[in-house]
C-alpha cells in the first residue's frame, strides 16, 4: 500500500462521525517508558528498548530502510518481498499455532515487521527478527503463489478505490521514472510480472541489519532483554556491508499539470503535490519539528491554516488536507488533497487554493496561531505521555525514521519549542515557490 | 470530516495500550449539583475522562424515507458549531483544553460524549452545551453534508462488498424504516431532509429527561458533577424520542449469485441469526467468532489464504441489524475462478467447527488473543464508559457491563463449544451472497443483476 506521505486522499471523502476530538487517549496505565539505548549489543545500526510493564506483551519492531523507492523492474517488488520475507520468518517457531501475532508492511522507503506476544515468545520473536536477513525459505510454488495473494490484496486496497488510481498517476508525473514515482503495491499487470528470483536478489541486495533498527515495547527491562539479544545478534548474517545510500537527483517537474477523467469518482479530485530543497542551515531536528508544527497548523481551523478560509468560511473546498514528508535525499515533500465543494467549478477552488498558498509564501503565518498551535501539540502530548505508553513508542519510531534516532517523549515534548515562527515561515516559502509543484486534476466527467 | 478532526480522529485510532484500572470495577452513583444521576468508574491512571450520555429510544418517528437524519443530525449538530461561536473557534477551544465531543446515534438511543482532562471537565462541557443547547444548524453545512454523504453511498454501492450488504438487508429487513437507515437506499431520500427536520430531531433528542449518565476516567466525583450540570444547562426536561417497531430479519437458507459483467472481481458474504449481544454466552460466541475469521490463524484464513490461495483477507465478526437482531457474517473478496471452491471451503470449515467445535490445541492460542482485546476494551475509559451505558440499555446493571473481561477469561472449552453447537446457525440455513462478474460463478439458487431485485430471493 502507497504510504508516502499518507493517505490523503480518501475513496470516500467525508468520514461519517459526528466528532470534535482533540486528542482522545482514552488509555488508563503508568505511560513513562524510558528509552534505553542497547545499540552496543551490535547487529543492527540502532536497537532500543521501551519498557512498559503494563503492557500484557511485547512489541518488537524492525524496521528496515528500504522500500519501492529502490526497486526496479516491474512496480511491487519491494512489497512482494516483504510478503515472502515475513512468511518465512513466520517460521520462526517451527510449524502449526503460534502464541504470537505478525504483521508487515511497506512504503516507498521503510518495511517494517512487527511481532507481539507474552515474554515467554520472546525467542521466537528474535529469531523472527533475525530470520529477517536470511534469503526467504519457501518454496518456488509458494512463492509464486504468493503474487496471486498481492493481486488479490490490490484488488481489496486499490481496484475499487479511484482515487489510488489517481494518486499513483500523479506522483509518476511529478517523479517520472525515478524511484519516488514508483506504486508500492504495483498494478495488476506488473504483479504478474514480479519473479521469485527478481525478489531475492533484491533482498540479498538491500536486507543488511547494519541499516536495520531494532525497537523493542513492553514488559521486559534492560536486564532481562540484554542476554536474549546478545544470543540472537549472534546469529545475525554478516552481509557484506550495506550498499551506500543512493540519492537520484530528482527530475524536474514538468511545466504541465495532470489532467485525468475517472468516471467512476462521486466527486472531482486535486492533488497539488511538490517538493523542496530544505531551508538552508536549519538543523536536521528543527526541520523536522518545523515539518511537524506547519502540517499541523495548515490542517487546523486557526487563521493562517488552509481549511478556515477554504473549508469553513467560503465553502470552497468539501475537504482539503496537506502532509508534510521529509525525503530520503534531504528534500522536503507535500501532498495536499482537495475537492471543490457545492457547485464550485473544480478550476476556481484549484485557483484559490494556489492564491492562498502564495499569500502565505509571501506574508507567512499569523505569529499567535504559530504559538497557539504549538500550545496545542504541547499540552496534548503531555496527556498522551501521561496516559499512554505508546505514545512514547510512536515517538521513537517516528524520530527514528525522520531522524536516524529514536527520541523519547520528553525529547519530543522540547524538540516542539525548536522552530520558531522565522524557521516556519522559511519552510513555506521554500515549499510553495518552489518550481517543483504539479497540480493533478480527476475529473468524474469528461473535462 | 475536517481535516484537524481527522487527524484527531486518527491519532485516536493509531494509538492504544492496555492497564486496568487501579481499582477494578468498582462504579460508584452519584447526584450532580441540580439532581443528575451517574455512574462513575474511577480509572486514577487514565490520562483523561469521558462522560457518557445515552438519550433513550430510537429515531422511530421520523418517515421512512427521511431515516438516515438519524445519521446526519448529529454530524450536524457538531460541524455547524453554536450560535455562541463558530465552529473554528469552537474547535480550537477543544483542542487547547485536550477535550473532545463525540456523537452518534444507535438503533434505541441517542451516545453523546464529553472527553476531557481532569481540571478543564467544566469548560469541556460548556463548549458541549454551546453546541447541545444553542446549535447553529447552518443550511450550508446541511447541503454540504448531504452531498458528501450521497457520494459516500454511491462510492460504497459501487463496491462488491456494499452491493452484497445492500443485498442482504434488501431480503432480509422487507419494508422495515431501518432499511433506509441502514442501506441508506435510495440515497436520494437523503436530499429531502431539511433544517425543520434537524431542529425537530434535536428538540426530541437531547434533553434532561430519559437519559442515562456514565462516566470513566480520573477526574473526580465533584468536577464530574459539575461537568454534567454545564453540559445539560438549558436543555429541555422531556425526551420525545421513540422506538423503531421491532424488526424480524430474515435470512433464506440460499445462494445467491449477484452478477454484474462490469465487476473486476469477486466477493463472498454468508450471514446468518445469533442471539441477541446482550444474552448470555456472548462472549463463547465471540470466541468462536475468532477462532473461524479473525486473526491470520483463523480457520476460514488459513483455509481459504494459506491453502486455498485464493483471497488476501477473508474475516468473519458479529453485528447486529437491531437490538435484538444480531448477525454472525463471514465475508472477503476472493480470485473469480475460485469462487464455487472457495464457497465449499468455506462450507467445510464452519461446519467443522460447528460440529467438532475448537481443538484442545487451538484453545489456549485463541483464547489469548481475545482475553486481550477484552483487556484492552476495559482499559479505555471510553469502552468502560460505553460498557455501563450499552449494560443500562439492555436493562443490566453497570457492573454487568464491566463483567466482560471477566467473563472473557473465564472461558472454558467445553462451555464455547457447546454454545458453538447450540447456537451458531448451520451453513445451510445461513444467506450465502456471491458478488462476481462471472455468470457461472457458482450455482445459486437466485440470480440478480442488481441489489435492488434481492427480495425476490427470500
Amino acid at each position: 500500500m502507497r504510504r508516502f506521505i499518507g493517505q490523503f486522499v480518501h475513496p470516500g471523502f467525508g468520514l461519517w462521525a459526528a466528532a470534535l476530538l482533540a486528542l482522545f487517549w482514552g488509555f488508563a496505565g503508568t505511560a513513562r517508558a524510558d528509552l534505553h539505548d542497547l545499540t552496543r549489543l551490535g547487529g543492527f545500526k540502532k536497537i532500543y528498548l521501551l519498557p512498559a510493564p503494563n503492557e500484557p506483551e511485547i512489541d518488537v519492531y524492525v524496521m528496515l530502510p528500504v522500500g519501492e523507492a529502490q526497486a526496479t523492474g516491474p512496480e511491487g517488488l519491494a512489497h512482494y518481498l516483504e510478503h515472502l520475507v515475513a512468511s518465512s520468518a513466520d517460521q520462526a517457531h517451527g510449524s502449526g499455532l503460534r502464541a504470537r501475532s505478525h504483521n508487515a508492511w511497506t512504503s516507498p522507503f521503510w518495511t517494517t515487521y512487527w511481532n507481539r506476544a507474552p515474554l515467554a515468545q520472546m525467542d521466537d520473536m528474535l529469531r523472527y527478527a533475525t530470520a529477517l536477513f536470511q534469503p526467504p525459505d519457501l518454496s518456488d510454488a509458494f512463492m509464486r503463489s504468493e503474487r496471486d495473494i498481492v493481486a488479490r490484496e490490490f484488488d481489496l486496497r486499490v481496484a475499487d478505490t479511484p482515487s489510488a488510481s489517481f494518486a499513483k498517476a500523479a506522483y509518476r508525473h511529478l517523479y517520472g521514472a525515478h524511484g519516488y514515482g514508483r506504486a508500492v503495491v504495483g498494478t495488476s499487470d506488473s504483479i504478474a510480472r514480479l519473479t521469485p528470483a527478481d525478489a531475492l536478489a533484491f533482498h540479498a541486495r538491500h536486507y543488511t541489519p547494519h541499516e536495520a533498527f531494532l525497537l523493542i515495547f513492553g514488559p521486559i527491562t534492560p536486564e532481562e532483554a540484554t542476554p536474549l539479544l546478545a544470543r540472537h545478534l549472534a546469529n545475525l548474517p554478516q552481509n557484506a556491508g550495506p550498499q551506500p545510500p543512493q540519492h537520484q537527483p530528482l527530475p524536474p517537474a514538468p511545466k504541465a499539470g495532470l489532467q485525468m477523467h475517472l468516471p467512476a469518482l462521486t466527486r472531482d479530485q486535486v492533488l497539488v503535490l511538490g517538493h523542496a530543497p530544505a531551508p538552508p542551515n536549519m538543523p536536521r531536528r528543527t526541520l523536522v519539528y518545523a515539518m511537524i508544527l506547519l502540517e499541523s497548523i495548515l490542517n487546523s481551523a486557526q487563521p493562517g491554516s488552509l481549511a478556515k478560509p477554504l473549508y469553513y468560511d467560503d465553502f470552497v473546498v468539501s475537504e482539503i488536507s496537506i502532509a508534510l514528508q521529509l525525503l530520503p535525499g534531504g528534500q522536503i515533500a507535500f501532498q495536499l488533497g482537495f475537492s471543490p465543494d457545492g457547485d464550485m467549478p473544480t478550476a476556481q477552488a484549484t485557483m484559490r487554493v494556489q492564491q492562498l498558498l502564495q499569500d502565505l509564501a509571501q506574508n507567512g503565518l499569523p505569529d499567535a496561531t504559530v504559538q497557539s498551535q504549538r500550545s496545542i501539540l504541547q499540552t496534548n502530548s503531555r496527556i498522551a505521555q501521561q496516559a499512554n505508553a505508546r505514545f512514547a513508542l510512536q515517538v521513537a519510531m517516528n524520530s527514528l525514521q525522520n531522524l536516524g534516532e529514536a527520541l523519547d517523549a520528553n525529547d519530543h515534548h522540547m524538540a516542539l519549542h525548536r522552530p520558531s515562527t522565522a524557521d516556519l515561515n522559511a519552510l513555506v516559502r521554500a515549499l510553495f515557490t518552489s518550481p517543483s509543484i504539479i497540480t493533478a486534476t480527476a475529473t468524474k466527467d469528461i473535462p | 470530516m475536517p481535516p484537524f478532526l481527522r487527524l484527531a480522529m486518527a491519532t485516536l485510532c493509531a494509538l492504544m495500550a492496555l492497564a486496568l484500572p487501579a481499582t477494578a470495577f468498582e462504579v460508584q452513583s452519584h447526584k450532580t449539583p441540580n439532581g443528575h444521576s451517574f455512574s462513575l468508574l474511577t480509572m486514577r491512571e487514565a490520562g483523561q475522562t469521558v462522560v457518557h450520555f445515552a438519550w433513550r429510544g430510537g429515531d422511530g418517528y421520523l418517515p421512512a424515507e427521511k431515516g438516515n437524519l438519524t445519521e446526519l443530525a448529529p454530524v450536524l449538530l457538531v460541524q455547524g458549531g453554536s450560535t455562541d461561536m463558530p465552529i473554528t473557534e469552537l474547535g480550537t477551544r477543544l483542542n487547547a483544553i485536550g477535550g473532545g465531543l463525540l456523537f452518534y446515534t444507535g438503533t434505541d438511543a441517542l451516545h453523546g460524549l464529553l472527553i476531557g482532562v481532569a481540571g478543564k471537565m467544566v469548560p469541556t462541557a460548556q463548549l458541549m452545551n454551546a453546541v447541545m443547547a444553542r446549535p447553529a444548524f447552518d443550511e450550508r453545512w446541511l447541503k454540504r453534508l448531504q452531498r458528501s454523504f450521497v457520494e459516500n453511498v454511491t462510492a460504497d454501492q459501487a463496491t462488491t462488498g456494499g452491493q452484497a450488504w445492500r443485498a442482504l438487508r434488501e431480503m432480509g429487513m422487507g419494508n422495515h424504516p431501518l432499511k433506509q437507515v441502514r442501506s441508506k437506499t435510495p440515497a436520494e431520500n437523503i436530499k429531502k431532509i431539511t433544517i425543520a427536520d434537524v431542529k425537530d430531531w434535536h428538540q426530541r433528542s437531547l434533553s434532561t429527561g430519559n437519559l442515562g449518565i456514565f462516566a470513566a476516567g480520573n477526574a473526580s466525583a465533584d468536577e464530574i458533577g459539575q461537568a454534567i450540570d454545564a453540559a445539560l444547562q438549558g436543555l429541555p426536561a422531556q425526551n420525545k424520542r421513540k422506538d423503531y417497531p421491532r424488526l424480524n430479519m430474515r435470512y433464506p437458507g440460499k445462494t445467491i449469485l449477484l452478477h454484474d459483467p462490469k465487476l473486476t472481481k469477486s466477493y463472498i458474504l454468508v450471514a446468518g441469526p445469533l442471539p441477541k449481544n446482550y444474552a448470555p454466552n456472548q462472549e463463547a460466541r465471540e470466541l468462536g467468532m475468532a477462532v473461524l475469521g479473525v486473526s491470520d490463524q483463523s480457520r476460514l484464513h488459513t483455509a481459504l489464504r494459506k491453502e486455498l490461495r485464493a483471497t488476501y483477507a477473508f474475516s468473519a465478526w458479529i453485528s447486529d441489524f437491531s437490538r435484538d437482531n444480531a448477525v454472525l457474517y463471514f465475508q472477503g473478496e476472493i480470485a473469480t475462478p475460485q469462487v464455487a471452491q472457495a464457497l465449499q471451503t468455506i462450507k467445510a470449515s464452519y461446519t467443522s467447527l460447528r460440529q467438532d467445535g475448537i481443538g484442545a490445541v487451538e484453545f489456549p492460542f485463541a483464547k489469548r488473543l481475545y482475553a486481550n482485546r477484552a483487556k484492552t476494551l476495559l482499559s479505555q475509559p471510553r469502552d468502560a464508559a460505553n460498557m455501563m451505558a450499552e449494560a443500562w440499555l439492555t436493562n443490566r446493571s453497570p457492573a454487568q457491563g464491566l463483567g466482560y473481561g471477566l467473563r472473557a477469561a473465564s472461558l472454558e472449552r467445553g462451555t464455547v463449544n457447546r454454545v458453538i453447537a447450540a447456537e451458531f446457525p448451520s451453513f445451510d440455513s445461513m444467506t450465502k451472497i456471491v458478488v462476481s462478474p462471472d455468470a457461472k460463478a457458482i450455482k445459486a439458487d437466485c440470480v440478480i443483476t442488481h441489489f435492488t431485485q434481492a427480495a425476490r430471493c427470500r
